[in-house]
C-alpha cells in the first residue's frame, strides 16, 4: 500500500469511493495489512476485528456497486477508542477491571456510523478509563432539543470577516507555556488576522479555577462509578489511573455540590466574553509532546494543559497540530467555540492546515 | 506511612491498598486539597442545575 493511500482524507476517499475508484474492500484490505505490520511496535489497537470489517467492506462495495451509495461513510474504515460500546464485542476501557466486558448495545455514535455505512477495523487504546479528562457534554446532539447543524456548511469559505478571541492568559500568566508554544499560537493568530480575521485578546476566569471546578466534579463523579472496584480490585487498576481515581475519596457531597454550582457561574463567564466572538483560540498542551516512556516529562506535562475549561462549560474544542518543536515532536493549537458551533470550528481549522501545511508532515516510522 | 492515613483508608472501605496505592492516595489527596482551595464557598443554590430524575419504567 502507498503511503499516499494510507493518508488519504476522509473527504478525498470518499469522493474516490463513490466515484468506484478505490474500492472499500482493497481500501480496508490494505489497512488491515498496514496495522499488522507497525502495530506491534505502537499498540495503537487493544482489538482488530478483520473479519467484521472485511464482511461489511463487501457489503459496502455491493451496495455502491448497485448504486445505493449511502454518504460520505459508506465503506469508510474507521475504529473507535474502546470506552465506546460495539455490541457483541469487549468494552475494556483499556483495563484489567473490565476485560471481557461484553457491550450489549451499540453506543449512540457506533449506531449512527453504522447506519453510514461505516467499516469498523476495531478497537482502540486509551488512557485507562479515559481518566485523562473528564467529559460532560451537556450540549450533544443526543441529549439536547435541538436539530443537529450542518458541521460541514461553511467549510471551504475561508476565515475573512470571522471574529475569534486569544485567550492568550491562559499560556502566558495563568500558566507559563513553554516557549516554542507560544511562538507557534502567536504565529497562529498572526496568520488569521493576516487572512483578515477580527482578533482580540479576551479575558476569562483563571485556568486554575476551571481546572480545580472540573476536577473536583470529574473525581467526585468518577470516585462513585469505580468505588467498589477500587475497594475490592485496587491492584487490577495501572498506576496512573488508581492515583486519579483516589483523588475522588475523600471528597465531600458538599464540595461537589459547590463545585457543580460554581461551574456554572463558570460557564455564564465564559458566555459573556463570547458574546461577539465567531470562535476563540489558545492553548490545548503547555508543552511541545513529550515522548511517551519519559515518566518524569509526562507527570510534569500532564496537567499543563487548557481543555478542561471547556469540558466544564460544556463548548466544543478542536485541537490541531500547530509545527513541530526543535525536538521534532509536535505543537498543537486550541479552537474553541458556542455550543453547536462546531462549523465555525471545522472552518478555521480546514483554513489553517491548508495555510500551513503541518498535517501533511507524517512520523518517519510510520512510512511504507 | 503514616498510619493516620492508613487509618483514614480504612474508614473509607479502602482496605486493601498496598503500601504503594496508599502513596498514590497521598499524592492524589493533596493535589484534591489544592484544588478544594479554589473552591468557592456559598455559592447559592440557585445556581445548582436541575437533576434529572426518571421515574422507575422511565429510564433507558
Amino acid at each position: 500500500m502507498s503511503g499516499d493511500l494510507a493518508y488519504l482524507g476522509l473527504a478525498e476517499a470518499a469522493e474516490l469511493i463513490r466515484t468506484k475508484k478505490l474500492s472499500p474492500v482493497e481500501y480496508v484490505t490494505a489497512l488491515l495489512a498496514r496495522v499488522e505490520r507497525y502495530d506491534a511496535k505502537y499498540n495503537a489497537f487493544i482489538a482488530l476485528t478483520p473479519e467484521r470489517a472485511l464482511t461489511a467492506a463487501r457489503a459496502a462495495e455491493t451496495e455502491i456497486g448497485a448504486g445505493r451509495w449511502r454518504g460520505p461513510f459508506h465503506g469508510m474504515p474507521y475504529a473507535l477508542k474502546d470506552i465506546i460500546d460495539v455490541k457483541g464485542l469487549a468494552t475494556t476501557a483499556h483495563s484489567k477491571i473490565l476485560k471481557g466486558d461484553i457491550a450489549r448495545r451499540h453506543a449512540v455514535v457506533t449506531e449512527r456510523l453504522e447506519a453510514a455505512g461505516g467499516v469498523l477495523l476495531g478497537k482502540l487504546s486509551t488512557h485507562e478509563f479515559a481518566i485523562g479528562g473528564p467529559s460532560f457534554d451537556p450540549g450533544d446532539p443526543g441529549s439536547a432539543d435541538e436539530p443537529v447543524p450542518d458541521y460541514g456548511a461553511t467549510r471551504g469559505q475561508g476565515v475573512r470577516g470571522l471574529r475569534i478571541g486569544v485567550i492568550r492568559h491562559f499560556y502566558t500568566s495563568d500558566v507559563a507555556g513553554h516557549p516554542e508554544q507560544v511562538e507557534a499560537l502567536d504565529a497562529a493568530v498572526k496568520l488569521l488576522a493576516g487572512a483578515g480575521v477580527e482578533t482580540r485578546e479576551i479575558t476569562l476566569p483563571a485556568l486554575q479555577d476551571f481546572s480545580a471546578c472540573g476536577q473536583i466534579i470529574l473525581a467526585a463523579e468518577a470516585y462513585a462509578v469505580h468505588e467498589q472496584w477500587l475497594k475490592e480490585r485496587p491492584h487490577d487498576y495501572g498506576a496512573r489511573a488508581r492515583e486519579r481515581l483516589l483523588a475522588g475519596a475523600t471528597l465531600r457531597a458538599v464540595d461537589y455540590l459547590q463545585a457543580v454550582r460554581w461551574r456554572l457561574q463558570l460557564r455564564d463567564r465564559v458566555a459573556s466574553a463570547f458574546a461577539n466572538l465567531d470562535a476563540a483560540i489558545t492553548a490545548s498542551s503547555m508543552d511541545p509532546a513529550c515522548r511517551v516512556d519519559d515518566d518524569e516529562a509526562l507527570a510534569a506535562n500532564y496537567w499543563r494543559q487548557a481543555r478542561m475549561p471547556f469540558n466544564v462549560t460544556g463548548q466544543p474544542g478542536l485541537v490541531i497540530p500547530a509545527g513541530f518543536s526543535k525536538s521534532g515532536l509536535p505543537l498543537s493549537l486550541q479552537l474553541v467555540g458556542h455550543p453547536f458551533g462546531e462549523a465555525a470550528l471545522y472552518r478555521i481549522a480546514q483554513f489553517y492546515e491548508e495555510a500551513t501545511g503541518w498535517t501533511k508532515r507524517h512520523p518517519p516510522g510510520l512510512s511504507d | 506511612m503514616n498510619e493516620e492515613l492508613r487509618d483514614k483508608a480504612r474508614a473509607l472501605g479502602l482496605d486493601r491498598l498496598t503500601e504503594e496505592h496508599l502513596a498514590q492516595f497521598e499524592r492524589a489527596a493533596t493535589g484534591m486539597e489544592r484544588h478544594l482551595r479554589r473552591l468557592p464557598r456559598g455559592v447559592p443554590v440557585a445556581q445548582e442545575p436541575a437533576h434529572v430524575y426518571r421515574a422507575k419504567g422511565e429510564a433507558p
